[in-house]
């Protein structure tokens, strides 16, 4: 029998339950699956007007989260190139978080770097 | 003192290991926590653009939502920015004609924003999640 670490949520019983959706933390050698929790790097809210490079520092592309205040108190979610045309997107390299604004209008991005590697 | 740290690295990987990517778990950085996980059933005008979707959170903060929609009795699943199916072609009867632009959130709602090129309504079942604050 391999090691094993799990903390079930309120309700579920940690010796009996195998649902992992169960579990805050869920560690088991005898399963093919690490059920890896993503972790924060950092996180900060600036202005962005065009292209501003947030560098990472880690020499691999990190998986991140970005997050624009459309108007004022309301955030978007934010993808890649947007389909809508908002103007708002980001991209990553393994140098830096990429935040575009090509909307003409300085708006704020909230943004989370992950340690996690994407590639 | 000695700063206390809990560690679970990953299958194969040295506990001691200086790199993030090697733990499942590590006390020194945050995880992500799902403070709310829901669904909400929208039924989409024929022929219209722009249409937005409130779902109130409650939270008294500007939350962090990740979503996805489906479209009611098809299997895939499509995230914001994007059509319900693969930009180079219908998939399994999916014309591609729905398209989740965009979710946003501020201190009291969540905003659910689709176009539906369809000429009549379809119903759409999104799973959303709230996790930090923004």
């Amino acid at each position: 029998m391999g090691q094993v670490i799990k903390i079930a949520l309120p309700g579920y019983d940690a010796f009996t339950d195998t649902d992992p959706d169960h579990f805050s933390l869920y560690v088991d050698n005898d399963d093919s699956n690490d059920y890896i929790l993503i972790k924060e790097k950092t996180n900060a809210t600036i202005e962005v007007s065009g292209t501003e490079n947030v560098a990472h520092n880690l020499s691999y592309i990190p998986f991140c989260l970005v997050f624009a205040e459309t108007t004022s108190g309301v955030w978007r979610k934010l993808y890649s190139h947007p389909i809508n045309s908002s103007g708002f997107w980001f991209e990553i390299n393994s140098t830096n978080l990429v935040l575009r604004n090509d909307s003409g209008t300085a708006r704020d991005f909230s943004y989370y770097i992950f340690y996690d590697n994407v590639t | 003192m000695t700063q206390q740290v809990v560690k679970v690295a990953k299958k194969g990987e040295d506990a001691h290991s200086t790199d993030p990517n090697d733990f499942v778990f590590h006390s020194e950085y945050n995880t992500f926590k799902i403070i709310k996980e829901d669904t909400k059933q929208i039924t989409l005008l024929a022929s219209t653009a722009d249409q937005s979707f409130s779902e109130s959170h409650l939270k008294g903060f500007v939350p962090l939502v990740t979503a996805f929609a489906q479209r009611n009795g098809q299997s895939q699943v499509f995230a914001p920015n994007s059509f319900d199916v693969e930009a180079w072609g219908a998939k399994l009867g999916m014309s591609g004609d729905i398209k989740f632009n965009y979710v946003s959130s501020n201190s009291s709602s969540i905003v659910f924003n689709f176009d539906n090129n369809n000429g009549s309504p379809s119903v759409v079942n999104i799973r959303y999640f709230l996790l930090e604050k923004i």
